[in-house]
């Protein structure tokens, strides 16, 4: 071939694929948004109703989930680099401090569109979508965590945890591999556990004013009670996920069960395929103890500042957010309402789910969401997972979380006038 | 390495195109890795955490790196790739020298073996992770159904903190042991033959062969694979974040991962570039030594 | 790599510790490597049930092509599909490309002693660091340029890993090169593109194909930066794996199949071309 054919030809290769670049880069279709989703329920939900919103609108959303372990990187990266990939972000209502700055004010919208914002329960508004006296999401899933228990087995739920152990106590079967509590093991969900322990012996990791309070009596008292639910519990409990935690308890292998049941036990637990407890289970709050308060999971919707399609953006919050869809998202979705409204509505209040509602009401929080927020919630996770596992003693497990909340609220403080509102 | 004598004079368009030629590597390293890697070397002289705008980048000098030799997390993700690092390597080196014999035949068998072991090299390693993960489950998983099978109770292979790390060890090994059985094998099959057939009249066994001529020519690559092997063992990344993630609590934490968590999911982008720079320092250091090592052995055997 | 014409019979050296002791590691080595290739593929053809049945089955005799059915349909694996495609052939593209005209510039150009020296040192530093010590810098950096979710943001970072191993091999065959030809060409008066296009480059083809295969087989395996720089659009198959393991639970149908779409194209193309695939990787530690 000659030279110079060769030549052009590569020539040509090379513009080619660069103005495809570009025209990928650049090609933006009129009204599309995308919006980032935590993948599981929430994620499908928004997805089955993206085509009746398109109809409505006109707007074609575009819904990005990522799994909970990466999704915090994710949104976190892209919104404080001024990303403009997202037009929308569903944002754990434990990051709403570290996202706080880059994200829009929803007040004006609010005002604008005179949107009923009274029906949205307030306690749990100011736990996820309200910071620093800004409105930077709605809430549209509110989750007290709780567990689930086998009606057959257990009478009433347990009030105090010596009265839970003595239930696990007589049904303790391990020849049988009947192995009372199905609790997930992993980090991440160990540390929640604990924190719901922990709150429920009226335990806090710092007061108002942000001084530590982590080295106290109820601390280890928490910890000791983690760690004696693995006497109970099959001994792989240490690395189960959510989804091995769900299995055992639906095979009829555990008693109690201590994965959140909105995202497994309550979907699955009277599908007769999938399970085998179909009508002998319940969902109950965390022995109550003293305060009976739990770790809250909620989800807030909003945008990023540095979205280009804000009043698109707002469409579907209002639309995702309204009763007729908080309603299919419990009905379809289990999830839980944010919604006071909606929560009246008779389908809800005779499901099983009811008892989210009593526990939400006294006050389910969150832990601190400042902008280290994850870092604080990472010290509890690695000492409580390695005093659990045996490899930290007690005291080394409660002096490491008191040092480190220590360092980082000297080196990252909270903004001027800001309260703990959390524990 | 250009190989004209200095007498030879080039044309002006040979020389510009000698540069040309070389312009667009330059450009892709010097955009896509240098740099960023500088970058990351001025960022570790600050603090700055990328989600806290309130407070911006300022210069603390030496205070990331003071930190971080303090800091237990650190030391202790050190300490877990350092046992990481020296076990796995150790294990496959003997084992691929092994294999790396065994395999030395021209028959069928020894190429239907080569074909075999270069199996797992080409895997991705996210893929590997999985599906060792998928394997090692404690209830599902079919490696400790084996195990019950013979006899023994199942192993928490993933979960139990004290073997989670020689889990991740065992498939690393199982992932590049045939790398260097490969190349220690290409190595043998470049010594000549002539060799062997004097040392056999001699009367030398099998075993004299391989300690007498076959290990100690080899040697220079055996260096070479050991030393790529031990730095590619810090850089481990894929198989830890899909099969543990640093779990359980922090056993399995690697250098890379604890830079992930740091940099990415902290955002302290200050101290995690300080980790990395510390990092690079080391490798450098690790394999100058190497090297010394390595020229020193060829000057023996010459 | 030559081959000895005759086949001598070597089995002095492969039973070096025996020979029951070689029929025993050979056949644990058979089996470890093969057992989770067949698991793999076994897993993928599976029902749902019965991945969580007690005790594993090991011969599934109700199969189903369902998992892979589903993986493009409910899925959508066809995209990262085409992605990992694109990635893994376009940077194989500009490796190779790039690095040939590099590594012949550096072995008979004219380019000063000071550079070589400056880029071995470079690609040695390069070896020494793990990906994750750009990511942060890279993220922001294409972000700024709206190359987010974009392959060819991808493609870039994946040819500037690349680079460096592929220059010092194609050096290590440029150099083996007989200079006879470069020198004939000089005196006929091609210049050094001439030269570089229809005289040394063809000799060295056999080089060219195994660095073609080693970056092709590194950038379709590639996982960090797919995860950091890609959003929905522009995820490679690695990325689309890893998202399996959520907090619903590791699909397990799904991510078998997946793992047999993500490791059975680069295994067909490594037993294709299985000589060079060797050839490459040993001149890469030869070379050092």
């Amino acid at each position: 071939m000659k030279r110079s054919k060769v030549l052009g030809l590569v020539l040509l290769v090379c513009v080619v694929f660069t103005a495809t670049v570009f025209a990928a880069g650049q090609a933006e279709q009129p009204k599309k948004i995308t919006a980032l989703y935590f993948s599981s329920t929430y994620a499908d939900a928004a997805k089955s109703y993206v085509d009746e919103f398109k109809e409505k609108t006109g707007i074609t959303v575009e819904i990005v989930e990522y799994p909970y372990i990466s999704l915090y990187e994710r949104m976190g990266l892209a919104l404080a680099t001024g990303d403009t990939s997202y037009d929308l972000v569903t944002v754990a209502c434990q990051w709403d401090g570290e996202f706080e700055p880059f994200l829009e004010d929803l007040s004006d919208y609010i005002e604008r569109d005179n949107w009923d914002e009274a029906d949205i329960m307030q306690k749990l508004w100011q736990q996820s979508g309200i910071w620093n006296n800004r409105i930077i999401g709605i809430p549209f899933a509110n989750t007290p965590q709780l567990i689930s228990y086998r009606t057959d087995l257990v009478g009433t739920p347990p009030k105090t945890w010596d009265e839970f152990f003595g239930v696990c106590d007589e049904l303790y079967d391990p020849n049988k591999g009947f192995y009372p509590i199905a609790v997930p093991g992993v980090k991440e969900q160990l540390s929640g556990l604990w924190m719901s322990v922990h709150w429920s012996l009226d335990g806090r990791w710092a007061d108002e004013d942000w001084n530590v309070t982590i080295d106290a009596e109820e601390t280890r008292e928490a910890l000791r009670i983690t760690k004696r639910w693995f006497d109970y519990a099959d001994p792989a409990a240490p690395a189960w996920g959510l989804p091995e935690a769900d299995a055992a308890f639906l095979n009829g292998k555990a008693a109690f069960c201590f994965a959140w049941p909105t995202l497994g036990v309550a979907v699955q637990g009277d599908n007769p395929e999938r399970s085998k407890v179909v009508d002998k289970w319940a969902v109950a709050g965390f022995p109550a103890e003293k305060t009976g308060v739990t770790n809250l999971s909620s989800w807030d919707i909003g945008i990023p500042k540095a979205s280009k399609n804000k009043d698109a953006a707002w469409e579907w919050i209002k639309f995702y957010t309204s009763k007729e869809k908080q309603l299919t998202n419990f009905t379809d979705f289990s999830i839980l309402p944010s919604r006071t409204s909606v929560w009246e509505n008779p389908v809800i209040k005779q499901s099983k789910m009811y008892p989210h509602k009593a526990i939400s009401d006294k006050g389910a929080v969150i832990w601190w969401r400042i902008p280290a927020g994850t870092m604080a919630e990472t010290y509890v996770r690695d000492a409580v997972a390695n005093y659990v596992t045996g490899q930290w003693d007690i005291e080394r497990a409660v002096k490491y979380m008191e040092k480190n909340f220590k360092e980082l609220l000297a080196k990252y403080p909270p903004a001027e006038g800001v309260k703990n509102t959390g524990r | 390495m250009a190989r004209h004598n200095v007498s030879i004079r080039y044309s002006k368009l040979d020389i510009a195109y000698s540069w040309i030629f070389l312009m667009p590597v330059i450009i892709i390293l010097f955009i896509a890795a240098f740099i960023p890697l500088l970058s990351g070397l001025f960022l570790s002289f600050n603090e700055y955490k990328l989600n806290m705008p309130s407070i911006p980048m300022h210069l603390i000098g030496l205070k990331n790196y003071q930190e971080l030799f303090k800091d237990e997390l650190f030391l202790n993700a050190l300490r877990n790739n350092t046992l990481f690092a020296v076990v796995s390597v150790t294990i496959e080196m003997i084992l691929g020298v092994m294999f790396a014999m065994m395999l030395s035949d021209d028959d069928k068998l020894s190429r239907f073996m080569t074909t075999i072991v270069l199996i797992p090299m080409v895997i991705a390693p996210v893929a590997a992770g999985t599906l060792w993960r998928m394997m090692l489950d404690r209830t599902y998983g079919v490696l400790n159904y084996f195990i019950t099978l013979l006899g023994f109770s199942p192993v928490s292979w993933l979960g139990d903190p004290s073997i989670a790390i020689y889990t991740i060890i065992g498939v690393d090994i199982w992932q590049f042991t045939p790398y260097i059985t490969i190349l220690v094998l290409s190595s043998i099959k470049a010594i000549p033959k002539s060799l062997f057939d004097s040392a056999r009249v001699d009367g030398a066994s099998s075993w004299k062969l391989f300690s007498k001529i076959i290990l100690p020519m080899s040697s220079p690559v055996i260096i070479v694979v050991m030393m790529l092997r031990f730095i590619d063992a810090f850089k481990v990344f894929d198989t830890v974040f899909v099969m543990t993630q640093g779990g359980p609590g922090n056993a399995t934490e690697m250098l890379p991962t604890y830079i992930y968590q740091q940099g990415i999911k902290f955002f302290r982008v200050g101290y995690s570039s300080a980790i990395a720079v510390v990092f690079v320092i080391a490798m450098s250091l690790i394999s100058y030594g190497y090297n010394r090592f390595r020229a020193a052995q060829l000057r023996r055997l010459n | 790599m030559a081959r000895s014409l005759k086949k001598e019979n070597t089995s002095y050296l492969s039973n070096f510790l025996g020979t029951p002791i070689r029929v025993i590691f050979l056949i644990f080595l058979l089996i470890s490597i093969l057992f989770p290739l067949y698991w793999l593929i076994t897993s993928a053809v599976k029902f749902e049930k019965d991945y969580f049945a007690q005790p594993p089955i090991i011969f599934p005799l109700k199969i189903t092509g369902i998992n892979f059915i589903e993986l493009f349909t409910r899925y959508g694996a066809l995209r990262p599909l085409i992605n990992s495609l694109l990635i893994a052939g376009f940077t194989t593209l500009f490796s190779v490309i790039f690095g040939s005209l590099a590594a012949y510039s550096l072995v008979n150009g004219c380019l000063p002693k000071k550079i070589k020296v400056i880029l071995s040192g470079w690609f040695l530093i390069q070896k020494m660091y793990p990906a994750i010590v750009v990511a942060v810098p890279v993220f922001y950096v294409f972000s700024k340029l709206r190359l987010l979710d974009n392959i060819s943001s991808l493609i870039i970072m994946n040819t500037s890993f690349n680079l460096p191993l592929v220059i010092i091999l194609l050096v290590g065959f440029y150099i083996e090169a007989p200079y006879e030809l470069e020198e004939q060409g000089m005196l006929e008066g091609c210049n050094l593109f001439q030269r570089y296009f229809f005289i040394t480059t063809p000799m060295v083809k056999a080089g060219l194909i195994a660095v073609g295969m080693l970056t092709f087989i590194a950038s379709w395996n590639e996982f960090l930066f797919g995860v950091i720089l890609s959003v929905n659009k522009a995820k490679p198959l690695t990325v689309t794996i890893a998202g399996f393991i959520t907090d619903m639970g590791l699909r397990w149908g799904p991510m078998a199949a997946m793992g047999c779409l993500i490791i059975i194209p680069v295994l067909l193309l490594m037993w294709m071309m299985q000589r060079d695939f060797i050839s490459g990787v040993s001149a890469g530690a030869l070379k050092e």
